[in-house]
């Protein structure tokens, strides 16, 4: 019988300062050590840790479309991802998963797609701007609409700009608080939503980042016309064992490692506790 | 159904024909009486007038080390082979029936492989409660005192001696271990002695609708004054034979570690607490409410029962008189 | 003690605008149980009881997270005072607390009931299993008359009374705005127990504790019943550095129990609480007693006597003995 508390080993090749603010944010590029893949969907999980310190569920950076590597974009917050941010190219880490629903990309082809971020919680919204890039065609129009706290706090800055200037997409970006040099929008990312009035025909939005931003972007999705099963999420709670069994992460009678971490506002607006 | 009858001075001899097994029972453990693995076959005592504390532990334990691994990253699973077949003696029919509540938890869509290890290798030989405790209310929410759920064998007190229901192939397996120790039970049934320890039991509540109820009262104030005595220990999901919630350590020496699980308590606020500092179950309140919730609404959403057996442990230790007979009937007149 | 007297008093309290509730005991949902109850209205006042069967310390609410019922914004509230029975062990609490600067006098209205000590509930249940009706229980004449369903039992104090109200010393508040009936005296300091221990040699004693401790269960009742332990952030449930695993053995137990035992030194004022409501029936104060005894002999100091005095454990002396640092 498969152990699902057993983790693979592996291999980080690459670590990238994403973003240097006040919680310092870092990519990890890794390999599994048996050099399989892991086959997972955008918008899964994956528990990744360091044996004799412990594990945390990160959400996976990179999309499946791109296959030389795994990515985790890791904020510095508590034991395990401080022992993270310790680790070097070289170093092995544990990787059990993939965990998680996962976004059902194939019911979105031939729709427009605006993903809406805030600071860490651009990340699993990462996959899906790779994978419809990746598939340009099987997809309308993306926007990207993504802000942090400020400059120093926005991840993927170089390919949203590269982006930006390249045209398959289009990227809205911003910071929360005015900053020299930073000519586009600034204040919460909510509001640069109600600036760019998304249509919500044919579109599908998807938001991920502080409780207090989603709750905002739904309702503001919500003026613009969207509907509710137009709109999804992936959230994030505590969580220890990644199959539905240890109890913490649950909202309602749903757990978010299980049963999310994507859920469409359609399910997450009857549940109590959201 | 198979019957035999066991005279009572009989036990000892009746637990060593099972030698074969890994044997728990209720044993005394300075005042108090409590599910232990046997090391000696004298330690048994059944205890029929003390409520003993936790029998889950003996397929659930509360530390479970998941796999060791060493300084080099080399990982040594668990030998799940190594877990021996079981006899978990003297457990009463409520306790026995929480397993079949646990089961669908740990079975699920990812099977919890330490779980399915310890709970096929484990027969339940019940003793039948004929003298319920104060705060039994099994009736109520769809046990007995004389239930067979989840049950092997089922003990029944008849004075001199035992009556032995058999009541599955593994049962049937146990007593031809020690068949020349019982003797065919004569006709005579025990439905007169469950009834009158059905009539023992004094506490009772109509669980009718409450699921849907607790759906419209999730935001309601009755949550803050019920939790507003809570000291928030956890001492109510601990001592619960249903509660299952568990944490994830590594516990290192020098040399080697272990990834251990350990049973934990959604009444603690360490249990939701992010790293970044958030919690999205910070008070006494919002805890308080999702131990009753999913214990009689979440549960029921997920697995169309109860995550209770009526057993009464919670409320009978609780320090501060949380009643959850007094607080369910509560929610039920709430509007 | 006149119920009467206390409700009235508890009325009168209610009565001055600046109290916002009043932590009381009142009847519980079954049998010999005791619930704590917050009032906020003169006509809820009726409800309160006092008996032997109050086991509790009603402190534990003053300092609990998220205080019930006091107003969110407490800057604004500075005015506002929380009423409180207490019985002699809860005033040394108190004192201890207020000592410590966890608990502002100023917020408090404090009505003391001299005790004559609790009566151990795992005892009286064991003695009347099956009693689901509401119970009533007085002491009179070295006796509890105990009244279950209009019949009266008579017995001994001795046989059910909490073990370490046996031997308290202060059954009546020191501290409290009001006193409900008449002063108790105390009994002389008493530790046979103890000594008992002591004597052994301390394979036996390490036996004896590794006896207890290897069926804890870590359920934290002890602590989270105690009314000194108070701290925001227990030692016990810090990860950086993690000072107890979570493994439930013996030996992270024994870490558990020690470390609450010394944090404890000078300041339990042995109420007993721990011991009471512990599931497994781990004999906490036997542990307590020992550092009350240490800390008596060595700083000749007892705990909560009184709210000015510095805390033992906080303060140095030039004349403390130290004797026993190694």
């Amino acid at each position: 019988m498969n152990n699902p508390y057993l983790p693979q080993v592996a291999k980080i090749i690459d670590v990238k300062d994403e973003a240097p603010g006040e919680r310092p944010i870092k990519t990890f590029k890794v390999v599994l050590e048996n050099g399989n893949s892991l086959n997972h969907r955008p918008g899964q999980c994956a528990i990744i840790g360091i044996l004799g310190i412990g594990e945390s569920m990160i959400s996976i950076a990179s999309s499946p479309t791109r296959k030389d590597c795994l990515e985790f974009s890791v904020m510095r917050l508590g034991t395990v991802t401080s022992a993270l941010h310790e680790c070097e190219p070289g170093d092995t880490i544990s990787l059990r998963g993939p965990y998680g629903n996962g976004f059902p990309l194939d019911d979105w082809k031939g729709k427009n797609i605006v993903t809406i971020g805030g600071g860490i919680g651009q990340a699993p919204l990462r996959p899906i701007v790779q994978s419809i890039l990746d598939n340009r065609s099987d997809f309308g129009d993306l926007t990207v609409i993504y802000g942090a706290r400020s400059s120093h706090d926005l991840c993927f800055k170089d390919e949203l700009l590269a982006l930006e200037k390249d045209g398959p997409a289009s990227v809205h970006l911003s910071i929360d608080a005015e900053e020299p040099g930073w000519n586009k929008f600034v204040g919460f990312v909510p509001n640069n939503l109600l600036e760019i009035k998304p249509s919500p025909e044919n579109c599908i939005a998807i938001t991920c980042g502080p409780v207090v931003m989603i709750k905002y972007v739904i309702k503001n999705l919500l003026e613009l016309g969207f509907t509710d099963a137009q709109i999804f999420t992936t959230m994030e709670n505590r969580m220890k064992c990644g199959i539905g069994k240890c109890g913490r992460c649950n909202v309602g009678h749903l757990y978010i490692c299980k049963d999310g971490p994507v859920f469409s506002y359609d399910t997450l607006k009857d549940l109590p506790e959201f | 159904m198979t019957t035999y009858t066991l005279p009572k001075d009989k036990l000892p001899e009746f637990l060593s024909a099972l030698s074969d097994y890994e044997i728990w029972a209720p044993v005394k453990k300075g005042p108090a009486t409590l599910f232990d693995r046997l090391d000696d076959l004298k330690d048994v005592d059944l205890d029929l007038e003390n409520q003993p504390v936790i029998s889950k532990k003996a397929i659930f334990p509360q530390n479970e080390p998941l796999f060791s691994y060493d300084r080099k990253g080399t990982v040594t699973e668990t030998d799940l082979n190594a877990v021996k077949n079981t006899i978990v003696f003297g457990i009463r029919p409520c306790d026995a029936r929480s397993f079949t509540l646990l089961d669908p938890v740990f079975e699920g869509d990812v099977p919890d492989p330490y779980y399915r290890a310890r709970r096929s290798k484990t027969a339940l030989l019940g003793i039948a409660c004929n003298d319920p405790f104060v705060n039994c209310f099994c009736t109520s929410i769809g046990g007995s005192p004389f239930g067979r759920e989840g049950l092997d064998l089922l003990f029944i007190d008849c004075g001199d001696l035992f009556t032995l229901e058999v009541i599955t192939e593994t049962g049937k397996e146990i007593t031809g271990k020690a068949s020349s120790l019982l003797s065919p039970a004569t006709a005579e049934s025990s439905e007169q002695i469950a009834q009158a320890a059905t009539d023992k039991i004094k506490r009772h509540i109509d669980l009718t609708g409450l699921p849907e109820k607790l759906a419209s009262l999730f935001e309601h104030p009755v949550w803050k004054e019920f939790a507003s005595k809570c000291i928030g220990c956890g001492i109510c999901t601990y001592s619960c034979p249903t509660c299952y919630c568990f944490d994830m350590q590594d516990e290192t020496t020098l040399k080697q570690g272990r990834r251990v699980r350990i049973w934990d308590s959604c009444m603690f606020p360490e249990y939701t607490l992010h790293a970044s500092g958030h919690n999205p179950r910070a008070t006494r309140t919002e805890r308080f409410r999702n131990r009753i919730y999913h214990k009689f609404k979440f549960n029921m959403d997920n697995f169309h029962s109860y995550s209770c057996v009526g057993c009464g442990r919670c409320i009978s230790l609780c320090p501060v008189n949380i009643d959850l007979i007094d607080y369910l009937s509560r929610v039920k007149e709430t509007e | 003690m006149d119920i009467q007297k206390l409700r009235d008093e508890a009325k009168r309290a209610l009565g001055r605008k600046e109290i916002e509730y009043l932590i009381g005991y009142k009847k519980g949902s079954y049998g010999f149980r005791i619930s704590p109850c917050f009032i906020e209205t003169k006509e809820e006042v009726d409800q309160l009881t006092f008996s032997p069967l109050c086991s509790l310390s009603l402190v534990n609410y003053l300092t609990i997270e998220g205080k019930p019922l006091l107003p969110a914004d407490e800057k604004k509230s500075k005015a506002k005072k929380v009423a409180l029975l207490v019985r002699g062990c809860d005033s040394r609490a108190l004192n201890q607390i207020i000592a410590e600067g966890g608990i502002s006098p100023d917020q408090l209205y404090v009505i003391g009931i001299p005790c004559s000590g609790v009566i151990d509930l795992k005892k009286i249940e064991a003695r009347f299993p099956h009693t689901p009706d509401p119970v009533d229980v007085v002491e009179e004449n070295g006796n509890y008359i105990i009244t279950i369903n209009d019949q009266s039992h008579t017995v001994p104090v001795d046989e059910l009374k909490a073990e370490t109200c046996k031997t308290c010393q202060y059954p009546t508040p020191l501290t409290c705005k009001k006193l409900i009936g008449d002063k108790r005296a105390g009994n002389p300091p008493q530790y046979e127990d103890i000594q008992i221990l002591e004597a052994q040699p301390p394979e036996e004693k390490w036996q004896f504790w590794q006896n207890q401790f290897s069926r804890c269960i870590r359920c934290y009742a002890c602590r989270n019943s105690c009314p000194l332990c108070y701290c925001d952030g227990c030692i016990l449930e810090k990860l950086k550095p993690q000072w107890v695993k979570r493994s439930v053995d013996t030996n992270e137990n024994f870490m558990f129990h020690i470390t609450r035992a010394f944090h404890l030194a000078g300041r339990c004022i042995s109420c007993g609480e721990c011991e009471r409501v512990c599931p497994v029936d781990i004999p906490l104060m036997k542990l307590n007693r020992k550092m009350e005894k240490d800390v008596k002999e060595l700083f000749d100091f007892e705990a909560g006597l009184d709210p000015e005095v510095k805390p033992l454990l906080n303060t140095f002396a030039i004349e403390d003995p130290e004797d026993f640092i190694l």
